[in-house]
């Protein structure tokens, strides 16, 4: 079964290494380099429908505190796995009240990124909103 | 004695001021009072015993005066009386030689019918021939008979003195003499011998050869206040002074004081007087004479005037003897005091280390040894005061210590904690690259294609050199500071260093960071204690931002030959009320995980360190900038 993850980073050799690292594990990449694209894509009349977001937390324009926020508000079926590289308890505990279903820090190996993806997307809850549309 | 001597003598020398202005208050000093008190006790009994003793003395004098001056009117007095008994006898020897002459016999007895009521019988007798050449004053002899006599009292009288007369005719004053020429045998009279005499002629030479002194005589007169004799005064004048009369015309020898002298001036005198006891008895009833001794009063108080001055001058010689005895008595009693003075002002001075010695062996030396014992009460004091302030000095100097290592670890810790704070920056900061060669790692491990392994292991190659670079900007922050020693410190370089660090903890790109750097002085630091202070003053500006865009602008120039820093933001600004606090250790207005409220006290501390300074100017949602100014090492 193909999964579309949403990949939003800033950093184009991280995005590389998450398409790398997904590479022929059944989940498809949708880019976005920021998290005002990020949300612009899914905002976007559900032109893409994905499965799961990874977000980055440091970035541009909207940065990933804002833009995940925005992902709970407006999609809460969609599972959100924080990937970034700040080693922050505060920031993680932070995410994990906004109801991410990670919150995982830089360098992480491909069969971690890839279960817990899996695992989010196995378990992810349906807040008053619509069936996914498959 | 390590303890402030300066500081004790400075404190003894206020007091010691103290002592002066009480001394300047002293009108009279010891020895003053003593010798005023001799004197008012010596003096008083003297002035009153030689006060009694010249009133004693002026009593005495005119005591003696007195006395003299009647013994003299005495002495005159019966000089004057033999005087007038030789003439009495001279006549009387006459008026028997007149009895036993037949002619007078005849004379007075031949012409019985005439009787009383006959004309007087008067004749010339003895005749001028035979006149006594001795008695110059007679000036007439004469026989008359019983009517001849002009105030016959008591016709068995001896002899008669008439008194005082002027002769008109001569205007000379006479003294006329009747003295008896009796019948043979008889006792009866049959006529007078009468004799006239000038009566100048008969004293003066009695009364004028009396003188004494300039001014002093003595003088006839009678009761009536006429002069008889005076070598002053014209025979005849009289005493008009009544009181006076009266006093010297007594029956009786004597002296008396008068207010009028008698020779017409009116001040104090003495007088001595004496009656002519021999004269009176054959003057007419009612008058008598009287000697009297006269002296000019100046002449007369002249001893008493010299004993006044020898007086005074022994009073005043004895007061000057007793001032100069009492100076002496109250220099010995006072020099001791004096002396004790001067060592208690020596105490008081602070020097405590030399004993009283006084050795009076009286009150003196006894409180001399209670001021020695004061004093060696005091220096013990004293030394237990020094070794209490060298331990406090000690204490002090250890806390200071203890201070200073206490300033230096929360220096260290607050920079640890500015570390904590960015850890997350700096971890994603490499984290980012290393998550990027892990996954290549991965993809070689998975990939069979060379040339595509080549690349990776090139993006492995580039990321590891990234971490590396990153390590090393990092590692200055991260060593004890007292592992470094000062150092020249390029203010641009570090203030770079300290943006990039903290760009670290930016979340995104909102915040717009710029530099305005212009070439400064160096400065003279601990190079990680300045990274401190930027780090900290320009996180700040960033945290007063957060979450909105804004302009974080670090500025440096050269201003008054100081190197100035400048660090504006465009965040929320600092509410008025908590300006005068941004400094204080532990105020933040930040959140628990966000800071503990030393960064800006730090920065103050280590900016201060360095002989710099600080200030803050800030408006509410405007913004804050905050202006650091060092002394530059050399100009450029």
């Amino acid at each position: 079964m193909l999964h579309k993850i949403l990949v939003v980073d800033d950093d184009d050799e991280v995005r590389k290494t998450i398409r790398l690292q997904l590479n022929g594990t059944g989940l498809e990449v949708v880019e976005a380099e920021d998290g005002k694209k990020g949300i612009e894509v899914l905002d976007a009349e559900n032109v893409i429908t994905v499965d799961a977001i990874l977000c980055d937390v440091r970035m541009p324009n909207v940065n990933g505190v804002e833009a995940v926020a925005y992902f709970r508000r407006e999609y809460p079926h969609i599972p959100v796995i924080v990937l970034t590289g700040y080693p922050d308890v505060k920031l993680a505990v932070d995410f994990m009240k906004e109801g991410v279903s990670e919150y995982l820090v830089k360098p992480v190996e491909k069969e971690k990124l890839v279960e817990t993806i899996m695992k989010a997307i196995s378990q992810r809850t349906f807040v008053g909103g619509a069936e996914p549309k498959m | 004695m390590k303890m402030g001597d300066n500081d004790a003598g400075v404190a003894l020398n206020k007091a010691r001021g103290g002592m002066v202005m009480q001394s300047k208050k002293r009108r009279f000093g010891l020895s003053g009072k003593l010798v005023l008190a001799i004197l008012a006790v010596g003096a008083i009994p003297l002035v009153i015993s030689l006060s009694v003793a010249y009133y004693r003395g002026s009593n005495e004098l005119q005591n003696v005066i007195g006395a003299s001056f009647q013994a003299l009117a005495e002495g005159s007095a019966a000089k004057v009386d033999a005087e007038l008994q030789r003439i009495i006898t001279v006549d009387r020897i006459l008026a028997q030689q007149a009895e036993d002459d037949p002619k007078v016999r005849a004379e007075l007895l031949g012409d019985q019918s005439r009787g009383k009521n006959s004309p007087v019988v008067q004749f010339d007798w003895p005749p001028a021939a035979e006149t006594e050449p001795v008695i110059d004053a007679l000036k007439a002899s004469r026989v008359t008979g019983l009517e001849g006599v002009s105030s016959p009292s008591d016709e068995s009288a001896a002899a008669k003195v008439t008194g005082l007369y002027l002769d008109s005719a001569t205007q000379q004053h006479t003294l006329h003499i009747s003295t008896p020429i009796h019948d043979g045998k008889g006792t009866i009279p049959i006529g007078w011998l009468q004799r006239d005499y000038d009566v100048k002629k008969l004293f003066d030479p009695i009364i004028y050869p009396i003188r004494f002194g300039g001014t002093g005589h003595v003088m006839l007169i009678n009761n009536s206040g006429a002069i008889i004799s005076c070598p002053m005064l014209l025979t005849g004048s009289r005493i008009e002074d009544r009181t006076l009369l009266a006093s010297v015309t007594k029956n009786r020898a004597g002296w008396t004081t008068a207010e009028n002298d008698g020779h017409g001036r009116d001040v104090f005198s003495i007088a001595g007087y004496a009656p002519l006891a021999g004269v009176n008895a054959l003057l007419p009833p009612g008058e008598s004479w009287h000697m009297f001794v006269w002296q000019d009063s100046r002449e007369i108080f002249a001893p008493a005037k010299s004993l006044l001055i020898g007086v005074l001058l022994a009073g005043l010689l004895s007061l000057g003897l007793l001032a100069a005895l009492s100076y002496y008595a109250s220099s010995h009693i006072v020099k001791p005091i004096q002396r004790l003075r001067r060592e208690a002002s020596r105490i008081a001075g602070g020097d405590l280390s030399q004993p009283l010695a006084i050795h009076t062996g009286d009150e003196i030396e006894e409180l001399a040894g209670e001021l020695d014992e004061m004093r060696i009460q005091l220096r013990q004091h004293i030394s237990t005061l020094e070794d209490k302030v060298e331990e406090r000095t000690r204490e002090l100097k250890e806390n200071q210590a203890e201070k200073d290592r206490v300033t230096e670890q929360l220096i260290q810790a607050e920079k640890v904690a500015a570390i904590g704070t960015m850890a997350s920056g700096i971890g994603h900061e490499i984290n980012n690259p290393l998550y990027v060669i892990m996954g290549r790692a991965e993809a070689i491990r998975d990939e069979k294609d060379v040339s595509a392994c080549n690349e990776y292991a090139r993006d492995i190659i580039k990321q590891t050199k990234h971490i590396s670079a990153i390590v090393k900007n990092l590692s200055g922050y991260i060593r004890p500071a007292s592992q470094h020693e000062l150092e020249e410190i390029d203010v641009n370089e570090k203030l770079a260093e300290a943006l990039a660090m903290a760009k670290l903890s930016l979340l995104d790109d909102r915040i717009d960071i710029r530099q305005n750097f212009v070439p400064v002085p160096k400065i003279f630091a601990k190079h990680e204690e300045i990274q401190q202070v930027f780090f900290n003053v320009i996180r700040n500006g960033i945290q007063a931002m957060a979450g909105n865009k804004g302009i974080l602008e670090v500025t440096t120039t050269l201003e008054d030959n100081q190197v100035c820093i400048r660090i504006k933001d465009t965040g929320t600004g600092i509410l008025a009320e908590h300006l005068g606090k941004i400094f204080d250790p532990f105020f933040t207005t930040k959140g628990p995980d966000e800071g503990e409220g030393l960064g800006m006290f730090i920065v103050r501390k280590i900016v201060t360190k360095y002989n710099g300074s600080i200030t803050l100017e800030s408006q509410v949602d405007k913004g804050t900038t905050v202006t650091i100014r060092f002394p530059g090492v050399e100009p450029i």
